[in-house]
């Protein structure tokens, strides 16, 4: 090598190394992909946080300019391929966007009210806009029957929805009547371990169609958030998040757990707890500890629950903050603030992990001290059971806007019905709910120029049945109500925005509100009518356990009526069905009119045999008389839950002291929309037909209802 | 910064010379600390609560693409929010990146003399250049190597740049001194030839600004000269039968293991 030829190169080397200096991004690359020069690299890294940074942000430009391009390269073939398999899209659609907001119990006598007291400026300004009705609900007029109706637009005897629970016809025992979840059918065993080859069957049990599947047929995309009875998630084209029914980690439809000092048997009311679960908080140095019940390890034969153990320090001596200690992690508590959620993972024997999360909240801090922890709700981030269409959706609502609620009834009303709670916290914990509910909602609305966004918030709901008692009371909580009402008028207010000349807005509820003063056991006055007998010298436990069905005719639980115990069709049935239907009559004409002697009130204004009322393929699993209560009356607690003893009628005692489960003429729910109404009893079946006719799309002939909005 | 280069030299051919029977092993053990290092610091200088949540945002936008495919507008929004958290993200990381650039660049520049250049091969020659302060004029410098190194060409000298350059072949397998006479001094510098892994010094300065990027000898006394440098070959370190540049070693190793420990330190990256 000649020595002007080396100093050339000399200086080549030197610029290079210049160079790699100035561009350390440019040489990390060069450096990972073992290419070009490396002198001087060792100014390119500085660290592995760096390293992650420019890599992760590299990959991540790529991957969302790959994910654009291809979106884009296949949206004329998408088009073209819907067009060719008769889609017509939004040629023949009266309005761009159609947006459903339902507000789950919202009373039109308490709308109408507060409306002319002035309070209700957004409600005022839509009923100008377009119209006001009362809307016809269901038998009964329970949430699951209602919005499952709403959805298909058909009548319980085709969507098989009658109430929350069902019963089994073999075993008599109460079921979820929207869904059931079952284990995985194939377990490969190895010792004691129980390897899953599937996944766990979950089944949706509400029947017909939705008007979103057929709208997404039509390439009309939809964002259904919340809306009940809609776990687990149908596949359509559109994105839906579950509602009501989607279950805890714990399979349940919302447990929750207190831990206290306490000794067994006292609350802060001194009463046992009926419900959740209650622990004990042990003394340890400088605190307390307690050990929080997961889920059951499946992966273990006979495994039992998981457990996750916590400490809990206070910070003095009483009345102030503690900090709670759990899987590593610290969170100072605020007497009576709710914690963030908290990510809770319960790891199996296998280290298969399954994530949950849960708010905390510090009920009592000395002397003694409680700690609140909400249902371990099924984690938004990291679903163990499906919970959104498509499946990531819920990651994606949880990334983007923060962990939310999954559990179908989010509002803890039991943990404020057995005094876990008090009425502060339970409105606190209602009202995070609502703000997570309302940031998707906007989220969705932002995002969506056509087609339908549908969104139901139940904190109407749940805030109306815990504090009805309230109502035009003069205590401390008498105008909650009220400003439930201002409040959801507030997220009117922030809707009407969204709403223009193309946009068709509609706010609904699925029923209205009464008082429930007195519960009514149907299952004791079976018993004392002679329709049904209890096995000898039993006490009538829950479930109907002591029922002596070879003498029953008739039996009660949940909260929509009764039913016969029919031969042929239960296991245990003694009722020919050929009587089945006299049985029927005899009983609904009994049931009405029944009065409550103790407080010379009516308690029942009517009873309908389901034929009288149903038609469709599932009106076998109806109940065969619905009762349609008077004001004030409800199935009692004992009855919803097959408990065969006491009085026909007692005293509600619990905070729940509002509902809907009456005579449903009594409790019609709402209707509003910035378009004209063109029906004066509009029903809650129509909302489908309508959604479908402003998209211009046939409803199906199976459908029930008909259009009831009218664009300009 | 003499005494600080001078330790970590030392601490460093402790180190070196421990692992000579696997230099790999060696610069895989300080990559893995160096990872554990960057943690710890990362853990106490960076704003986690924002990273965790812009990390959330662009998860949150790439799910988005998908989840609105059929909706340009939402797929052209996503993408420019998608754009803007990435360059928060960075934003977010650049506080401890600063933070931890010196330091780690003051370590990189150290193992580059144990594992970043190997030692003249015998029988190759190379060139070894002096920077000058001043014009390349005046007395020639000479040029004198230890026994078995040959100065093949007199000094030439290029007056712009003021630098002295010499053509050098190692005869046989060498550690020693180059000493260079000057007007007024002398400089000496290491010269290492031979096979084997080893530490191989780089440029010998006179700066101490300089000295903070080219540790591994002391620095020059001699008042005209700036610098002297052999030219050496790049060396590849072997481990695991894989043969790579050290950094890159470095590099995949110190992610590595940031990436295993990230969760013991509670750290988001």
């Amino acid at each position: 090598m000649g020595l002007g030829g080396a100093r050339a190169s000399d200086q080549r080397w030197a610029r290079g190394r210049r160079w790699t200096r100035c561009v350390p991004a440019l040489l990390l690359l060069a450096a990972l992909l073992a290419h070009g020069r490396h002198g001087g690299a060792d100014w390119a890294y500085i660290g592995p946080g760096a390293g992650f940074a420019f890599l992760g942000s590299f990959l991540t430009f790529l991957l969302g300019l790959f994910l654009g391009l291809v979106s884009l390269l296949l949206w004329p073939f998408r088009l073209v391929w819907g067009l060719l398999l008769g889609r017509q899209g939004y040629q023949r659609a009266k309005v761009r966007r159609l947006v459903f907001l339902g507000l789950d119990g919202l009373d039109p006598g308490l709308l109408e009210r507060y409306m002319a007291e002035g309070k209700l400026p957004n409600f005022a300004r839509l009923k100008e806009m377009g119209g006001f009705r009362r809307l016809r609900t269901t038998f009964p007029a329970l949430s699951p029957v209602a919005w499952s109706t709403f959805a298909t637009g058909v009548n319980p005897a085709r969507h098989s929805m009658f109430d929350f629970l069902n019963r089994n016809l073999k075993s008599y025992m109460p079921e979820l009547s929207s869904t059931r979840v079952r284990n995985p059918e194939r377990i490969l065993k190895l010792g004691k371990y129980r390897i899953p080859l599937s996944r766990p069957l979950v089944e949706m049990r509400r029947k017909s169609r939705t008007f979103w599947s057929i709208l997404g047929e039509h390439r009309i995309g939809a964002t259904i958030l919340r809306i009940p009875i809609t776990f687990p998630p149908e596949k359509f084209s559109g994105r839906l998040l579950s509602a009501m029914c989607t279950p805890d980690l714990v399979g349940s439809q919302g447990t929750f757990s207190l831990f206290t000092t306490r000794q067994c048997g006292e609350s802060h009311s001194g009463e046992a707890l009926q419900s959740g679960n209650r622990f004990p908080l042990a003394r340890a140095a400088g605190g307390f500890t307690g050990t929080i019940t997961g889920p059951d390890d499946y992966m273990v034969e006979g495994g039992g629950a998981i457990h996750i153990p916590f400490s809990l320090t206070p910070e003095d001596s009483a009345g102030g903050p503690a900090v709670l200690e759990i899987q590593g992690q610290r969170h100072r508590l605020q007497p009576g603030e709710y914690t963030p959620w908290i990510t809770l993972h319960f790891k199996s024997a296998l280290k298969i992990q399954v994530r949950g999360v849960a708010r905390f909240l510090l009920t009592d801090c000395g002397p003694e001290y409680s700690l609140y922890m909400t249902p371990v709700n099924i984690d938004p981030e990291s679903p163990a059971l499906p919970i959104s269409h498509p499946s990531y959706y819920a990651t994606y609502l949880a990334k983007l806007l923060g962990v939310y609620s999954t559990l179908g009834m989010a509002e803890d009303t039991w943990a404020l019905n057995e005094r876990a709670i008090d009425e502060e916290a339970f409105l606190k914990q209602a009202y995070l709910t609502y703000e997570e509910r309302e940031r998707m909602f906007f989220s969705a609305l932002e995002r969506t120029r056509r087609g339908v966004v549908a969104c139901v918030f139940d904190t109407t709901d749940r805030v109306q049945h815990m504090f009805y008692r309230h109502l035009d009371g003069d205590g401390a909580y008498s105008r909650i109500i009220e400003e439930l009402y201002m409040r959801v008028d507030g997220l009117l207010g922030k809707t009407l925005p969204f709403v223009d000349p193309g946009t068709a807005l509609v706010v609904l509820s699925d029923h209205g509100f009464t008082s429930f003063e007195r519960g009514v056991n149907l299952n004791a006055w079976l018993l004392e009518n002679g329709y049904l007998a209890r096995q000898e010298g039993a006490r009538g436990r829950y479930y109907l356990k002591d029922v002596d069905w070879s003498r029953t005719r008739a039996y009660t639980f949940g909260l929509a009526g009764v039913y016969i115990n029919q031969k042929g069709r239960e296991s245990k049935g003694i009722v020919p069905a050929a009587e089945a239907m006299a049985l029927k009559q005899e009983i609904a004409a009994r049931l009405t009119g029944l009065r409550d002697e103790e407080r010379g009130r009516l308690g029942i204004r009517e009873a309908w045999t389901s034929n009288s009322l149903y038609s469709g393929p599932y009106l076998q699993s109806a109940p065969d008389v619905i009762v349609g209560y008077a004001p004030g009356y409800r199935a009692s607690w004992d009855a919803a839950v097959g408990k065969v003893a006491g009085h026909v009628f007692d005293d509600n005692q619990k905070a729940w002291s509002g509902d809907h489960c009456v005579d449903p003429h009594l409790v019609p729910g709402v209707l509003l929309s910035n378009l004209q109404i063109d029906s004066e009893n509009p029903g809650i079946e129509d909302m489908a037909p309508t959604a479908l006719d402003l998209f211009g799309i046939a409803p199906p002939e199976y459908m029930e209802g008909k259009c009831v909005l009218r664009v300009a | 910064m003499d005494t600080l280069n001078a330790a970590m030299d030392f601490v460093l051919k402790a180190f070196f010379g421990a692992f000579r029977w696997s230099p790999g092993l060696g610069l895989a053990l300080i990559s893995a600390a160096a990872g554990a290092g960057m943690l710890w610091v990362f853990q106490r200088t960076s704003d986690q609560a924002a990273i965790r949540a812009v990390k959330r945002l662009v998860q949150a936008h790439l799910l988005e693409l998908r989840i609105y495919r059929d909706e340009p507008g939402v797929m052209w929004q996503a993408q420019k929010s998608l754009v803007a958290s990435n360059l928060r993200y960075m934003g977010l990381m650049l506080r401890p990146a600063l933070i931890m650039g010196l330091p780690f660049a003051i370590l990189l520049v150290h193992l580059d003399a144990f594992y970043g250049r190997a030692p003249l091969r015998v029988g190759a020659d190379t060139i070894v250049t002096m920077g000058l302060r001043g014009p390349a004029g005046g007395s020639v410098p000479r040029l004198d190597a230890p026994p078995g190194v040959a100065v093949e060409t007199p000094a030439v000298r290029v007056l712009d740049e003021g630098q002295v350059s010499w053509r050098i072949r190692p005869r046989t397998a060498v550690s020693g001194l180059l000493r260079i006479r000057v007007e007024g001094g002398a400089v000496e510098k290491r010269i290492e030839a031979g096979a084997g892994p080893r530490f191989v010094a780089g440029r010998k300065v006179s700066s101490l600004w300089d000295a903070v990027w080219h540790p591994d000898e002391p620095r020059i006394a001699a008042p005209n000269v700036d610098w002297v440098e052999i030219r050496y070959p790049d060396a590849r370190v072997e481990w695991l039968g894989i043969r790579m540049h050290w950094l890159i070693w470095f590099i995949v190793v110190s992610m590595l293991a940031a990436l295993l420990l990230k969760k013991r330190f509670g750290v988001v990256l």
